[in-house]
């Protein structure tokens, strides 16, 4: 299957990333060449298999562990903002958002 | 059955209203962090590394957010599912930190249930629960602090939200906002959720659509984020009237995402259908499944309080109150426990009809006027039974009474000590009252005269000189007797 | 004095204990090594002053008797798992500078234990490869070298910073972390032992994410010993992590030497594909005789969905890292690069931030997961990938491990990049099936090629089998009597 250089540029706009203009042919063509060998796939009989999405349920562990609701984390506002690029009011900030 | 149809000059239009409910889960800490939920804290207090989404760090499952929403599927009579997974919805925004929300897409925890809601003409009608999942909320963005920035405050991220999702069954206005109304009601009886529209804990997206009885539906819009009951009314009836005058002037709808904005009461596009998100949902694969057993679901259906429905029920019965009363009662959590404590201390338990018309009569009203809940009336329960125990005992007239209760609010005094100080005490000896009777008639013979060629009316008059005589004093249904007797 | 480096944890720990000589005088070594070997790119960031200030307290816990169980052991930290006061960067410019005020769970307990770290190692970008080629700051280079020849190799990756210094002596372990062979690739290609655990049995916990349903840290050791002694601190559960399992993690030491007599080796088929590499199939029929010569009993399997492993791992491993790379948006922590809007900070800092190998995998992720992709990409590959694990699970019914190589070539030239990305995901041919199925296996280095380079085998075991691992690989080390550098 064909991944045209309009599906890149939809996948750019979802994933927030923007690829030169001069890359974005070559980069569809790659991708169309990793899909075609991605597309063997299909070739595997997977009628009534379940999707693996964690190896844990493997082992025989079936649900997540919960966790008492104990307040025991928080009220740490610098560690929250020390790697923060910029912060004011004890705050994050970031360009004006218009909705 | 009440007819919602809207009529106009071409005729009639159904309206059909679908709602996804967002509460706040009440917990005391996030979804999946160990933060506090909180509202009134400094920015980024309330923040766990994980709710920042730090690399590295993971979530872990709130054992209290899981049973609140069972319990809330209970109470909506909705399938439990045994097994729910967490998904990842993802989408960029400046207060989702992870760049995805945790929620529950293709596996909710709770599947189809409904809600009977009443109607005006003392009929029920039935709202369709299609599921209920659980989430995280955002955190906030606050735009009016700095010129040019927006701040990120991130102390309501994580905190978990529980989307109650109706099938399309509502048909007007007026039915969304009562779903609304005993949803919330429920929430707080069940103690799932504070559902406090003012805190923003209770938000609602309406999707509404019109369409000719007998047709299929019409294309719908969503409005999201609405937060408050009145405004919900507000969105869906300008909402009908958006697309009714579309439609009938050869326009067609939209299927669009809007926004309502309360200042103008009006809603606006915000997009379309072709600009719809690609939310990209996957299972979450820092977390398992959720995995309940039926004796953990037993466990908490037998632990379920007494729902607004089942206390009303129970009251009409047990008190044999109206329909409308019991309703009144059991609106809010504390009025029927108040009540409820009103009629233990009641000397005659016949007087539980009485205590209701009290209690949402006068109660109310003193309390409407000097603005306080019922929690914080300075006339307790015992206290307003023993007021009530002096009228049932005829000791006191129900006249009397409302003097005594305005005495009582403002002294805090006992009914029985106030009455005896200000001898009160009705006059319930029949010798006595015939006497003043006697006298009464006897000093207004013309107006005996006219009483008895017809003119009924005169009645009040004589009862309220024996009133005036006696200082309001004389147990009116034995001054009526007599009254009628000497007549 | 000796060269210390050049010892392995036992025999350094009982010179420790016997007080001839310090955990300074061995600290002091390893950062004069650290020195010495700068030219192989192994750090990205050096702590020796911390190191020594460490040594100087884990030398008054001997000289107090309470030396803990790796105390004064010298330890590198694979750059994506977090050290509190530690840059941590996953070797990536979007996190050039960042600071974690907190430590993954596997870092912590090895301090516990008395590891000291001398710094952060080198990888891949958010280890997504296997020549370390794609690190921000530049690559690692392999200590060893094609005979005869000074070009510089490849250590592999991603955890090439790991495998080089610990190969290189410039530390006595490493952390590393494995998603599709990221352990063992490099160890393999540098002549030490790498072991990735069973999925689940290290915590993730402040180890930054690349794929969570497979990532998995573990030692880089010189020796299967020390790999066993590192791996018994690091492991065990993390409430902080909900894909921690429950375990009792065993004495791994017990294992080793014990005799394999009877017990069954598998050898896939599939793992010889026509083009397998000479040298490396010669090693693989050696170490099958070794096994024979302690008395195992070799069984001809086979693993059937083995060509599918790749391709799906090609689909899982990008779609979680798209969504969990959303995280470095430019707004909390790491590279912002300003824009005029939000959208616009977001796709300047992220398109500045991120280099071209993860920039091509969160988009192959984002497309495998968006709308109308799903089902036929992630579900499916999900599927297969359940195929995969089903293959080991009949396997395991026969035999009690499977041998192969680790990799399919031996270290490649810096400079000699593939350019074929089919080619270069190929290096993982061998290692992914064992990550998608959450299986432990441990790389163990066996031998030179004729160029001189290390050729190193896996055995790959039924989950939380790891202490049989340990067995066979202790058997093998011990067979191959292979000679490091320096040594």
């Amino acid at each position: 299957m064909e991944i045209k250089k309009q599906d890149i540029l939809r996948i750019e706009r979802l994933a927030r990333l923007t690829l030169p203009e001069d890359q974005r042919q070559g980069f569809s063509e790659r991708l169309t060449k990793v899909f075609g060998w991605i597309d063997q796939l299909r070739e595997v009989d997977i009628e009534g298999v379940t999707p693996m999405v964690t190896p844990l349920l493997q082992m025989g562990i079936q649900t997540t562990p919960l966790r008492h609701d104990t307040i025991n984390d928080g009220d740490c506002l610098d560690k929250i903002l020390a790697n923060a690029p910029e912060a004011q009011h004890g705050s994050f900030t970031v360009p004006k958002v218009v909705e | 059955m009440i007819n919602t149809l809207i009529t106009t000059a071409t005729g009639d239009w159904e309206v059909i209203i679908g709602l996804e409910v967002h509460t706040q889960v009440k917990s005391k800490t996030k979804l999946f962090s160990g933060a506090a939920t909180s509202f009134a804290a400094e920015p980024n207090t309330k923040v766990s590394l994980v709710d920042a989404a730090m690399p590295g760090m993971l979530p872990v499952l709130n054992e209290v957010c899981l049973e609140q929403a069972v319990k809330t599927g209970l109470a909506l009579n909705a399938q439990i599912n045994l097994y729910s997974v967490f998904d990842r919805k993802n989408y960029f925004y400046a207060d989702l930190p992870q760049g995805y929300q945790i929620s529950q897409f293709y596996h909710p925890i709770v599947g189809e249930g409904y809600l009977d809601i009443d109607l005006a003409d003392e009929t029920t009608k039935r709202v369709r629960i299609e599921r209920i999942h659980l989430e995280q909320d955002a955190g906030k963005s606050i735009h009016d602090v700095h010129p040019d920035k927006s701040l990120i405050d991130l102390n309501r991220c994580g905190t978990a939200l529980m989307e109650i999702v109706t099938k399309p069954d509502m048909r007007s206005a007026d039915e969304a906002m009562d779903f609304v109304k005993k949803l919330r009601l429920i929430l707080r009886y069940l103690g799932s959720s504070d559902a406090n529209m003012d805190e923003g804990s209770l938000r609602a997206d309406v999707n509404v659509s019109v369409h000719r009885p007998g047709t299929p539906f019409g294309t719908r819009a969503e409005i999201k984020n609405v937060n408050s009951i009145r405004f919900i009314g507000q969105a869906i009836d300008y909402e009908v009237n958006r697309q009714i005058t579309l439609l009938e002037s050869g326009g067609a709808i939209d299927q669009e995402t809007r926004l309502f904005d309360a200042s103008t009461v009006t809603t606006r596009s915000m997009r379309s259908k072709e600009d719809a998100p690609d939310y990209r949902y996957f299972p979450d694969p820092d977390l398992l499944p959720v995995m309940l057993t039926q004796d953990y679901v037993n466990e908490i259906k037998g632990g379920l309080p007494e729902l607004p429905g089942q206390k009303r029920a129970r009251f009409m019965k047990d008190y044999g109150l109206s329909l409308y009363d019991a309703t009144v009662l059991v609106s809010d959590m504390e009025t029927p426990l108040y009540y409820e404590a009103v009629v233990t201390h009641l000397a005659k338990k016949d007087g539980a009809k009485m205590a209701s018309n009290w209690v949402s009569g006068e109660l109310f009203a003193l309390l409407k006027e000097h603005n306080l809940s019922i929690v914080d009336s300075p006339i307790g329960p015992q206290q307003l039974a023993g007021l009530l125990n002096l009228i049932g005992e005829g000791q006191i007239s129900g006249r009397t009474a409302k003097d005594v209760l305005e005495d009582m609010w403002q002294s805090g005094k006992e009914a029985s000590v106030i009455v005896s100080e200000k001898g009160l005490v009705q006059m319930s000896d029949a010798g006595e009252l015939e006497g003043i009777i006697d006298k009464v008639l006897g000093d207004n013979p013309q107006m005996v005269e006219q009483y008895r060629s017809g003119k009924d009316k005169l009645f009040g008059f004589f009862v309220g000189q024996v009133m005036k005589v006696t200082g309001g004093k004389a147990n009116p249904q034995m001054t009526n007797d007599i009254l009628k007797k000497k007549l | 004095m000796t060269d210390l480096v050049a010892l392995s944890y036992g025999a350094l720990r009982q010179k420790l204990l016997s007080k001839s000589v310090t955990v300074q005088d061995v600290v002091t070594q390893y950062v004069r090594r650290m020195a010495q070997t700068q030219p192989l790119n192994a750090f990205v960031t050096e702590y020796t002053d911390q190191a020594l200030n460490q040594a100087a307290e884990a030398d008054r816990r001997i000289q107090s008797g309470t030396a803990r169980p790796l105390e004064g052991f010298p330890l590198a930290v694979k750059d994506n798992c977090c050290v509190e006061g530690m840059r941590t960067t996953a070797s990536s410019k979007i996190l050039e500078n960042f600071i974690p005020p907190y430590t993954a769970t596997v870092v912590k307990r090895l301090q516990d234990a008395g590891a000291i770290v001398l710094g952060k190692t080198n990888l891949d970008e958010f280890a997504m490869g296997s020549s370390t080629i794609t690190s921000h700051f530049g690559p690692s280079i392999n200590p060893w070298k094609i005979k005869g020849d000074t070009a510089d190799l490849i250590p592999g990756g991603s955890s090439g910073g790991s495998s080089a210094c610990v190969a290189g002596l410039s530390s006595l372990g490493a952390l590393g972390t494995d998603t599709g062979g990221s352990i063992r690739q490099p160890a393999a290609l540098c002549g030490v032992v790498g072991m990735k655990p069973t999925y689940g049995l290290c915590s993730r916990y402040g180890i930054i994410a690349f794929a969570s349903s497979l990532d998995q840290a573990g030692p880089i050791t010189r020796t299967v010993e020390d790999a066993s002694l590192v791996l018994r601190e690091m492991a065990g559960h993390d409430p902080k992590d909900s894909t921690s399992l429950v375990y009792t993690v065993p004495d791994y030491t017990k294992a080793l030497g014990q005799s394999i007599k009877g017990m069954k080796v598998g050898i896939p088929k599939e793992y010889r594909p026509a083009g397998l590499n000479a040298e490396i199939a010669a090693w693989w029929d050696k170490t099958i005789q070794w096994m024979k010569d302690a008395g195992a009993e070799i069984l001809d399997i086979s693993l059937p969905h083995t060509k599918y492993a790749l391709p799906a791992y090609y689909i899982i491993a990008p779609a979680e890292a798209s969504s969990n790379l959303a995280r470095y948006d430019g707004v909390r922590y790491g590279l912002r690069v300003p824009g005029g809007s939000l959208d616009d900070l977001y796709a300047k800092t992220r398109t500045e931030g991120f280099g071209d190998e993860v920039k091509r995998r969160i988009l192959i992720g984002t497309y495998v997961l968006s709308s109308g992709k799903y089902e036929d990409y992630y579900l499916r590959a999900q599927r297969v990938r359940q195929r995969v694990t089903d293959d080991f699970t009949q396997a395991y019914k026969k035999v009690d491990v499977i041998l192969a190589p680790t990799t399919a070539n031996t270290a490649f030239k810096v400079g000699e990049n593939i350019t074929d990305p089919l080619a270069m995901y190929l290096q993982d041919v061998f290692t992914v099936s064992t990550n998608l199925a959450g299986l432990p296996a441990i790389s163990v280095p066996v031998g030179l090629s004729n160029e001189g380079l290390p050729i190193g085998m896996q055995f790959i075991g039924p989950a939380l089998q790891e202490e049989r691992l340990f067995q066979f690989a202790s058997v093998v080390e011990q067979a191959a009597q292979f000679k490091g550098i320096g040594q």
